[in-house]
C-alpha cells in the first residue's frame, strides 16, 4: 500500500536523473523547482509511516513522518535550494544532476523508517557525492577514490550490521537502539564514518576542498549532517559518543588552526561542529537531544554560507590558500560581509543563529554536572571563534596583496543572501526555530548573563587572536593527518608485499625446477635411450642367462 | 613583527583590546549566572577564553613544527 503519498526524497532523485536530459534552461529550473518541490510535499506527510513496500516477507516503510524527521528534511531542502541558486553558474551538468539525487538521498534517510530502506539512500548518497567531487577535476578525481573507499567501507559495516539487527530481531524498525549485540556496535560504526569520527576523520578534509567551488557547498550540508540525524534516531545516549564527540571538537579546532587551503580549514571546522553534536547526543537528555537537532539545523545553513563565500573566492580569484590571499575585502565588500555574517554565527555570536543553539549544549553538559565535559566545551567554543576569526581575516584582510578582483555573479550573491538572512533571522527569532524541534525547548537564550558571557567569551578569544597573530601567520600550513595510513603507509606496505611475494615466488619456483631437473636426469638416465633398463641386449647373453636358471633350477629339484 | 600584522591588524589589536576592557567592566553591572564554583570568579569567562586560547595557539603551533608537511608531499 503506497497511498497518495510522493517519498520527497525520491522526488528529488527522479528530478536528478531528468536533468542531463533536459536543455539547459529547463534542466536549470528544475535544479531550483524540485527542492522547493520536495520542501512542499514534506510538510504534507502524514504524522507516522506511508508509503509501504512489502520486500522479502517484510514492510519497507519508506516514509516516517515526525517533528525529527521533518526538522532535518526541512533543512536538507533549503540546503538543496539555496545551494542551487549558488550553483547557476555550474557549468557542469553532471555536477547539478548528481546534486539532486545526493540531497534526494540524504533526505530519503530522514524520512526511511526502517534499516533497509535507510541502507539503500545511504549507499546512493555515497555514490552521488562521490560524483559531486569526482566534478573538481584531476585533483578531485583522485580525492573523490579515496572518499568512495572510505565510505564503501562504511556501507560495509552498516550493512554488516542491518544484516544481523534483522536476524536477531527479526525487524527492520529503525529506532533507538540499545548498544547490547555486535550487530548494533557495527551500525553504530557505519553511522560513525560518515559522522567523520576517528581514525577517519581525514576523509572530510580530504576531499571536500577538492570538489569543485559549488560542489562543497553541497557536500559541507548533507553527508555529515544526516550521520547525525541517524545517530540521534538510533543511538540518544550512548555514553562512547561523549568521547568520540569530543575528540573531533579538539581535532577540529587544532587542524583547523594549522591548515593553509580556505575550504580545508572550514572542512575541519565541519568535524568540529559535528562533533559538538555528537556530544550532545551522548548526553541525550531531552533538552540535548532537541540542542543537537537544532544545532544540525543551523550548522547546514551557517556552514553552507562559509563555504559558499570561500568557493565565490576560488570562482573569482582562482585561488584557495590563505597565502595567496589578503586584502580582498575593497574588491569584494559583499561577499566579505556574507563571510562574517557565516563567522559570527558559526562562533554563536548573539543576534546569529549560533547563539540561538550552541549555548543549549553546553547548559546540557552542564546540567547533567560534566563539569570537565562543560570546561572542554567553552574552551572550545572559545577556540572556535579562532578559526571562525582566521578565515575572513587572512582572506578579506590582514594585507593587501595586490589582488584585485570582482564581485561573483548575482546569482551566487542571492543564495548568500539568503543564508545570511536565515543565520540572522533565527539569531533574532529563535523561537521559530524551538517550535519546530522533536522536543518541547525551555530555553531563553537572550538574558543580560548569556548575552555577556558569550561575548566575554568571544572578545577574549580575539584578543588571543590577534596578540598571537604573528605565530598564526606562521601556522598557515599543510598537516600529516591520519590518512597517511592509507595514502602513504598502506600503498608502501602493499608494493613491499608484492615485491616480497615476487620475490619468494622466484626462489620457490628455482628450486621446485632444480628439483623437477634433477629428478628428470635421473629418470633420463635410468630408463632413457641409452639408460640400463632401456639398452638392447645381446641374444647371447640371455641364451647364457637361461642356462644358467635351468641348471640351478635342476640343481634345487635334486637337492629337494 | 609589524610585517604579520598587515595594515590593519594594529587597529584590530586595538578594538578588541577596548571591547574586552568594557565587556570587564560590563559584569559589574550585570552578573552571571554559573553552575561550577570555577566559573563563579569575576569574569571567568574573559580569563579562561583568554587563557584556553593562547596555551591552545601555542600548542597548535608546536605541533604545527612537528606534523607540517610539505604542500606537494602526495603528489610526489
Amino acid at each position: 500500500m503506497t497511498g497518495s503519498v510522493v517519498p520527497p526524497g525520491l522526488l528529488l532523485i527522479f528530478a536528478g536523473l531528468l536533468l542531463p536530459l533536459l536543455p539547459r534552461a529547463l534542466g536549470r529550473a528544475l535544479l531550483l523547482l524540485a527542492p522547493l518541490g520536495a520542501l512542499w510535499l514534506i510538510w504534507q506527510l502524514p504524522e507516522g509511516g506511508s508509503f509501504l513496500v512489502p520486500f522479502l516477507g517484510y514492510e519497507l516503510v519508506v516514509v516516517r513522518a515526525d517533528a525529527l524527521s521533518r526538522l532535518f528534511g526541512t533543512v536538507f531542502a533549503i540546503a538543496a535550494f539555496g545551494g542551487g541558486v549558488f550553483a547557476l553558474n555550474q557549468t557542469r551538468t553532471t555536477e547539478l544532476a548528481c546534486v539532486l539525487i545526493y540531497a534526494g538521498s540524504a533526505i530519503g534517510i530522514v524520512f526511511a523508517g526502517d534499516l533497509v530502506t535507510l541502507l539503500l539512500f545511504w549507499e546512493l548518497m555515497a555514490i552521488a557525492s562521490t560524483v559531486v567531487i569526482w566534478c573538481g577535476g584531476p585533483a578531485g578525481q583522485k580525492a573523490g577514490l579515496r572518499y568512495a573507499a572510505v565510505h564503501l567501507l562504511g556501507g560495509v559495516l552498516l550493512m554488516a550490521g542491518v544484516a544481523g539487527e534483522v536476524a536477531a530481531a527479526g525487524a527492520l524498525t529503525f529506532d533507538a537502539m540499545q548498544l547490547d549485540t555486535p550487530a548494533r556496535w557495527l551500525i553504530l560504526a557505519g553511522f560513525l564514518v560518515n559522522a567523520g569520527a576517528p581514525p577517519l576523520s581525514a576523509w572530510i578534509s580530504d576531499s571536500y576542498p577538492e570538489a569543485s567551488w559549488s560542489g562543497t557547498v553541497f557536500l559541507a550540508a548533507f553527508t555529515t549532517k544526516a550521520a547525525v540525524y541517524v545517530l540521534i534516531r538510533g543511538f540518544p545516549g550512548a555514553e562512547i559518543l561523549l568521547p568520540v564527540g569530543m575528540y573531533m571538537v579538539v581535532y577540529g579546532i587544532v587542524f583547523a588552526l594549522l591548515e593553509n587551503n580556505v575550504r580545508r580549514i572550514l572542512s575541519y571546522s565541519i568535524v568540529n561542529q559535528v562533533g559538538l553534536m555528537l556530544v550532545a547526543i551522548g548526553i541525550g537528555t531531552p533538552l540535548a537531544l532537541a540542542a543537537a537537532s537544532a544545532q544540525a539545523f543551523v550548522h547546514v545553513i551557517y556552514k553552507s554560507l562559509l563555504m559558499m563565500s570561500a568557493g565565490a573566492v576560488l570562482y573569482v580569484t582562482d585561488k584557495r590558500d590563505c597565502t595567496e590571499l589578503g586584502g580582498l575585502f575593497r574588491s569584494m565588500p559583499v561577499v566579505t560581509l556574507f563571510a562574517v555574517i557565516g563567522a559570527l554565527s558559526i562562533s554563536a555570536f548573539p543576534l546569529t543563529s549560533g547563539f540561538a543553539t550552541k549555548p543549549m549544549i553546553t547548559d546540557a553538559a552542564a546540567g547533567q554536572g560534566l563539569e570537565w565535559g562543560w570546561l572542554l566545551l567553552i574552551a572550545a567554543s572559545a577556540g572556535a571563534f579562532l578559526y571562525a576569526l582566521k578565515f575572513p581575516w587572512f582572506v578579506f584582510f590582514n594585507r593587501d596583496t595586490g589582488l584585485r578582483a570582482a564581485e561573483p555573479p548575482v546569482t551566487m550573491r542571492l543564495a548568500m543572501l539568503l543564508f545570511a538572512a536565515l543565520s540572522i533571522g533565527i539569531g533574532l527569532f529563535p523561537q521559530a526555530l524551538y517550535g519546530l524541534l522533536p522536543y518541547a525547548v525551555d530555553y531563553e537564550p537572550y538574558t543580560a548573563g548569556h548575552v555577556l558571557e558569550q561575548l566575554q567569551l568571544l572578545v577574549f578569544a580575539g584578543l588571543a587572536f590577534f596578540l598571537l597573530l604573528p605565530l598564526l601567520s606562521r601556522m598557515l600550513l599543510s598537516t600529516f593527518d591520519l590518512d597517511w595510513y592509507y595514502r602513504r603507509l598502506g600503498p608502501f606496505l602493499w608494493r613491499q608485499l608484492l615485491a616480497g611475494t615476487a620475490q619468494v615466488w622466484g626462489r620457490l619456483s628455482a628450486r621446485l625446477y632444480g628439483a623437477l631437473e634433477r629428478l628428470f636426469t635421473t629418470v633420463h638416465r635410468h630408463h632413457g635411450p641409452h639408460g640400463i633398463l632401456a639398452r638392447s641386449w645381446p641374444t647371447g647373453s640371455i641364451a647364457l642367462w637361461l642356462t644358467i636358471l635351468l641348471v640351478a633350477y635342476l640343481g634345487l629339484f635334486y637337492l629337494g | 613583527m609589524s610585517k604579520f600584522y598587515g595594515a590593519w591588524g594594529k587597529t584590530a589589536l586595538l578594538v578588541f583590546f577596548l571591547l574586552a576592557a568594557l565587556l570587564l567592566l560590563a559584569e559589574l553591572a550585570v552578573p552571571i549566572y554559573a553552575k561550577f564554583p570555577i566559573a563563579q570568579t569575576f569574569g571567568f569567562f574573559a580569563w579562561y577564553a583568554f587563557a584556553s586560547c593562547m596555551a591552545l595557539i601555542v600548542l597548535c603551533w608546536l605541533l604545527g613544527l612537528i606534523i607540517r608537511r610539505p604542500e606537494d608531499y602526495y603528489d610526489r
